[in-house]
């Protein structure tokens, strides 16, 4: 978070910067006067401005009117000396987000601070979920997740604001939901992107390791520490860390976690110097980690700090109509990575995975895919490919549909018997061949037909 | 026996040093485990590309900066793989590569094996939705 602050009294200035570094916010920048606060706010990028109403020659107000509307994401605080109502009515007309009254209770002013970072991260989410792209309708920095399931796009919309403060973000959500996938995503979205994405497995880190994998360690503070080590702290400094599975933290190490983020500094093992980690912390688990806090398995302050926000992931289940886009997806991505030539699914291979059961998510659908790439022998995945029994197809076996999926289904049933002879299968129909065109235009566009056609 | 760790080292005498002191590490440690190394990143895609008996986990030992290039150059193929790397040496843009991978866990040649046999321990301890 950039902060700028605007104050004519040198002693005010220095003081609240010590304040505010003390907090752990580090890039504070300090103005004495009206006309240089001016520029500054132009020319950076701040966050946050503290803003003195009270200034000689250039006052508050006139820096507030002078910039704002070219900052529009910039959010202004201002301080007054006096409770001076109409004064600070005019700063709020002039778009400034709070005020607060000298002397400033500290509490108060971080309390502000952090609303108004949330606010400015909320305007710049909003604009950034209007800029998705039309045809997915998920934020770019979230195009890695395969949607089109209007709760999931709710979703990122909501990732995507929340990715744009630095607070920590708690993601849930069945295994193989694609909890990692969200958390990339929201690196990308924040203002850390150019930093580096640590991904942490904690349940992969054996206990006696944890501590010099979290926080480092210098050269002989235990045998087999050989040279001085950098821990996962110091690796994600400037970025994100992302702690996949966090419930399995074990309960003695949970303390020093939270010490880390309340402080937002560690201190490697065998070392006393403090060093700043100015990371942003997303976690994830499928465990229920309230459940888990009723139970003294986990710490609730933890919890608390961890989940500032919180996503949860629906399982594949309950998003069944992204199950083609997700296979075809897959298919696509296996079919280069492995050199192979497969086009598509066939029509009952699609019905097998549609109608499959994936407790293991998206990371099953994915590795049942890849697989039947791998396996297939044709340029089409066949319902074999996919660990099914082949079935003859019944011209009498009906499934529970809409009609529109009848019509498209015997269309496919007649094109597959006509080896795609649209003539034919006009005529088989009773139908002519600009409604099977039209009919056969309009399927193309579902992934579960795209082969076949 | 069920293949469980696919170990990767080049054939260069730095790797084969470095696979020969993983290998006592995990076979003291971890005894059960069935490993197969592959010694050219030729032969390491192919064996991914191999749909039968898929490993779960790979250990990919990199001895210098362009055996790191050669693996992320194949990323593709190990995305659904849990991975221990150990990395060539300590250098901040070399760690920032290495974390690309999105390894389990992540160490240095420098480093005492035996860390790595711990956590392969644990991992194998775990359940598995790869390849099971």
């Amino acid at each position: 978070m950039r902060i700028l602050i605007v104050d004519d009294e040198k002693t005010a200035l220095t003081s609240v910067r010590l304040i505010l570094r003390r907090h752990g916010l580090n890039a504070v920048e300090i103005c004495d006067n009206g006309g240089d606060a001016i520029s500054l706010i132009k020319e950076k990028d701040f966050d946050v401005v503290l803003l003195d109403l009270i200034m000689p020659e250039v006052g508050g107000l006139q820096v507030l009117e002078a910039t704002k509307p070219f900052k529009p994401y910039t959010e202004f605080i201002v301080l007054t000396a006096v409770d001076d109502i109409s004064t600070v009515v005019k700063a709020v007309r002039l778009g400034a987000y709070d005020y607060l009254v000298k002397p400033v209770d500290n509490e108060f002013l971080f309390l502000a601070i952090e609303r108004a970072y949330e606010h400015k991260g909320l305007l710049a989410g909003l604009a950034g979920a209007r800029s998705a792209g039309p045809e997915t309708g998920v934020p770019d920095a979230f195009s890695d997740i395969i949607t089109r399931d209007p709760r999931m796009k709710d979703l990122l919309s909501y990732a995507q604001i929340m990715a744009a403060s630095e607070n920590p973000i708690l993601v849930t959500g069945e295994s193989g939901t694609g909890k990692e996938l969200l958390a990339q995503g929201i690196h990308r979205a924040s203002s850390r992107k150019n930093g580096p994405f640590v991904a942490v497995n904690v349940s992969s880190i054996p206990e006696t390791l944890f501590e010099s994998q979290f926080f480092g360690h210098a050269k002989g503070a235990f045998t087999g520490a050989t040279t001085d080590h950098a821990g996962y702290f110091e690796q994600a400094n400037g970025g994100t860390l992302f702690l996949d599975e966090i419930a399995e933290i074990p309960v003695n190490l949970q303390v020093k976690l939270l010490r880390v983020l309340e402080e937002k500094t560690v201190v490697r093992l065998g070392e006393s110097k403090q060093i700043p980690a100015y990371v942003r912390i997303v976690s994830a688990t499928n465990a229920d980690l309230e459940k888990a806090c009723l139970e003294g398995r986990f710490r609730l302050d933890l919890l608390y700090r961890l989940k500032w926000a919180h996503v949860h992931l629906p399982p594949l289940r309950e998003r069944e109509a992204d199950i083609p886009l997700i296979a075809s997806h897959v298919l696509e991505k296996a079919c280069a990575r492995y050199k192979k030539d497969v086009r598509g699914f066939s029509p009952e291979a699609m019905d097998v995975l549609t109608h499959k059961d994936f407790p293991g998510n998206i990371r099953q659908l994915s590795q049942l895919v890849e697989n039947a790439v791998l396996l297939a022998d044709s340029t089409q995945i066949l319902p074999h490919h996919l660990g099914e029994e082949s079935a003859p197809v019944s011209s009498l076996s009906r499934t529970l549909c809409s009609l529109k999926e009848d019509v498209e289904m015997h269309m496919a049933y007649v094109l597959k018997h006509t080896n795609g002879d649209r003539k034919q299968a006009a005529r088989i129909l009773g139908v002519s061949v600009r409604h099977v065109q039209r009919k056969l235009a309009q399927m193309k566009k579902n992934p579960r037909w795209k082969a076949l056609l | 026996m069920e293949l469980k760790v696919l170990v990767y080292a080049t054939e260069t005498e730095r790797s084969a040093q470095l696979l020969q002191g993983m290998i006592e590490a995990i076979e003291t440690q971890v005894p059960d485990v069935a490993e197969e190394a592959c010694r050219t990143i030729d032969s390491f895609a192919e064996r991914l590309r191999t749909p039968a008996n898929r490993p779960r986990i790979a250990v990919l030992i990199t001895a210098s900066r362009e055996e790191l290039s050669e693996i992320l150059s194949i990323k593709d193929l190990i995305h659904n793989l849990r991975i221990i790397l150990i990395l060539p040496d300590r250098k901040s843009d070399t760690i920032a590569q290495g974390h690309t991978l999105r390894p389990r866990f992540l160490t240095y040649a420098d480093s005492d094996f035996s860390e790595v046999a711990a956590v392969l321990d644990k991992m194998l301890g775990n359940t598995w939705w790869i390849a099971e």
